[in-house]
């Protein structure tokens, strides 16, 4: 278990290293490394790199590596409560939800410090509503989580394009509509803070709550009578996952599949340790979102793809694939 | 004396009736208002096995669950030791009595030693992973007991069904509990684990433990039984108690015949020095 948490860490690092090397501009790995923790060392000549390390790709580099955290872990959680690996922050609208509300307050100019906290109240409502309305008497349905998932985004993109529509400035209602697409192009420091500590507060009550989601994972019957409050433990799960997708689609927009493909993966590796399972997780949607967005803005010369559109391609085939692997007919 | 202390005496002055027992006082219980059961008045008591039997769909689960604290009443209340079991702590009730559910649903790829483990939860901090000596040893000793030695280290969704049972009664056993609970537990048992569940059973009565099981086979029930309660359906009425009281006076060929829909017969058993229930649909007895 040890040696494959080592090679999953290697992995991300090298994901790191490769992408802040890589680029219009090629950085030399050594270079990249004194940028980043010693950039007293980095010679006069090369202060054009240095700007480039520091203003673009790090700060690129480490919102990867949130939106990748926050959305597996999101993922995982939302799997664990749902007791499904077909659940992810997309899939369930946790993310239309939050990306409805960021929509408009980004129409409607509210300063950035304010968009995590809005995306996530966004998504909160918007799990209140699929989460209302998969709960029956007998619990979580997850065909009900997942049509009311797919109804709850259907409707939060009709919202999204009225609001880019009736926009009125044009200009903006362009930034929007590429923000939503799905991408971390131009995203600085500022959104950088806040989505990290949004993400950094979810992963460490997800560790908090670990036992808990073994407990539940005995089934909700089972958990109760060895004491679990059950109630109160799948409303927390569905908050955090709901905390970490808003910090994810307040600096990345709408991005599927990373909460599905990760956990899924990690789930795989570290079958019977929630918590290796939850650090992997992580370093899995990591490389992901670090890959994806290599990918994204080196595949075409002077051009850069939505990471989103990457992630689909990947993504959507996966899903598909878990699907046909479904042993019975029901979800 | 007591007779004129006020209603609020607390769970430590309470008079010796209600001590050391599970009661259902008054339930009325069902599922979204609508009930299952009414007037369920019953109580599991320490060093007895307590039956619950009554044909399909009269309720013996949903009373079992309220006991279990998995349901809410409707009206009436389940007692423990005195204290309303559905306001106190998960925990704190799950330290007391265990449950084992009728259903399995298991999402994950514990072992069968790690599922175990998971009934010293009542007993640790609900967020820390540490293990206490107590705590290994009491796994351990429950696994040995439900007689799963040997078989710690598979997963438990590998096992046979009558294993898996094994492997929760075993859970419940680690819970350390003065009452255990158990909806059908022989339903997936081959005639050896029925058996060997049976003797492991009294033996908890001995340790005085308090036991509730839901049971269907008349013969089991004759052969485990301290206390039965039969429950009557009633055609568009919830369930009510139809007898309850010692198992002798209880197994009448009466009662079966009116709870259960069928004509018995009973025979003396010269090998177990018991007897034998032999059941009949009524129909066709009335026919010959």
């Amino acid at each position: 278990m040890i040696l494959r948490i080592i090679l999953l860490l290697a992995i991300a690092i090298v994901a790191v290293v490769t992408n802040l090397c890589t680029g219009d501009v090629s950085i030399a790995p050594s270079t990249a490394f004194n940028a980043v923790f010693a950039p007293d060392k980095i010679p006069a000549d090369q202060a054009f790199q240095l700007e480039i390390i520091q203003q673009i790709r790090l700060p690129r580099a480490l919102i990867a590596m949130v939106v990748g955290t926050a959305l597996s872990v999101a993922g995982y959680l939302l799997q664990s409560l749902s007791r499904n690996h077909l659940a992810d922050p997309y899939l369930t609208g946790v993310s239309s939800g939050a990306g409805v509300v960021v929509a408009v307050a980004v129409a409607n100019s509210v300063s950035f410090e304010w968009v995590p906290l809005l995306a996530f109240l966004g998504g909160l409502l918007a799990s209140v509503i699929v989460g209302g309305l998969a709960r029956t008497s007998r619990g979580f349905s997850v065909t009900r989580l997942l049509l009311a998932g797919v109804g709850l985004s259907t409707i939060c993109g009709g919202i999204i394009t009225l609001v880019v529509t009736l926009g009125g400035d044009p200009v903006r209602s362009q930034g929007i509509f590429f923000w939503l697409a799905g991408g971390i192009s131009g995203r600085t420091w500022g959104e950088l803070i806040p989505a990290a500590i949004y993400t950094l507060i979810g992963l460490v009550a997800t560790f908090v709550l670990s036992k808990q989601i073994r407990m539940l994972s005995v089934g909700t019957e089972q958990a109760r009578g060895l004491g679990v409050n059950v109630d109160l433990v799948q409303w927390a799960l569905l908050f955090v996952a709901v905390l970490l997708s808003g910090a994810a689609v307040s600096v990345s927009g709408i991005v599927g599949f990373v909460g599905l493909v990760a956990p899924h993966i990690a789930r795989n590796l570290f079958g019977r340790d929630e918590r290796a399972q939850i650090f992997a997780s992580a370093l899995i949607g990591m490389v992901l979102v670090l890959f994806s967005d290599l990918l994204a803005r080196t595949l075409v010369e002077g051009q850069e793809l939505p990471l989103s559109t990457l992630l689909s391609l990947v993504g959507g085939p996966f899903f598909l694939f878990l699907v046909s692997r479904q042993k019975s007919e029901s979800v | 004396m007591q007779i004129d202390a006020p209603n609020t005496v607390s769970a430590t002055m309470q008079s010796p009736s209600s001590k050391n027992k599970l009661e259902a006082i008054g339930l009325k219980a069902g599922y979204d208002l609508n009930a299952v059961v009414v007037n369920i008045n019953l109580s599991v008591q320490r060093s007895k096995v307590t039956v619950l039997a009554g044909p399909n769909g009269c309720g013996k689960s949903t009373v079992i669950k309220v006991l279990a604290r998995q349901l809410k009443p409707i009206e009436g209340s389940v007692q423990l030791d005195g204290a309303d079991v559905h306001s106190m702590p998960g925990e704190t009730f799950a330290k007391k009595v265990a449950y084992v559910p009728q259903s399995i649903d298991f999402s994950n790829e514990l072992t069968v030693e790690e599922v175990v483990r998971l009934g010293r939860n009542p007993h640790q901090k609900w967020w820390s992973w540490t293990e206490s000596e107590a705590d290994a040893e009491a796994t351990h000793a429950a696994i040995a007991k439900a007689g799963l030695n040997g078989l710690e280290k598979r997963p438990f969704t590998n096992l046979s069904g009558g294993e898996q049972k094994r492997a929760l009664i075993a859970t419940a056993l680690a819970q350390e509990p003065a009452f255990i609970l158990m909806d059908e537990p022989i339903a997936h048992l081959d005639f050896k684990h029925q058996l060997s569940l049976l003797s492991l059973i009294a033996e908890l009565k001995e340790k005085s433990i308090g036991i509730l099981l839901v049971l269907h086979d008349l013969n089991m029930i004759d052969r485990i039984a301290d206390e039965i309660a039969l429950l009557l359906p009633q055609s568009d009425k919830p369930s009510e108690v139809y007898a309850i009281g010692q198992k002798d006076e209880i197994l009448s060929p009466e009662n079966i015949a009116t709870v259960f829909d069928v004509s018995v017969s009973i025979f003396p058993d010269s090998s177990s020095q018991g007897r034998h229930f032999s059941i009949e649909e009524k129909t066709k007895a009335n026919r010959t």
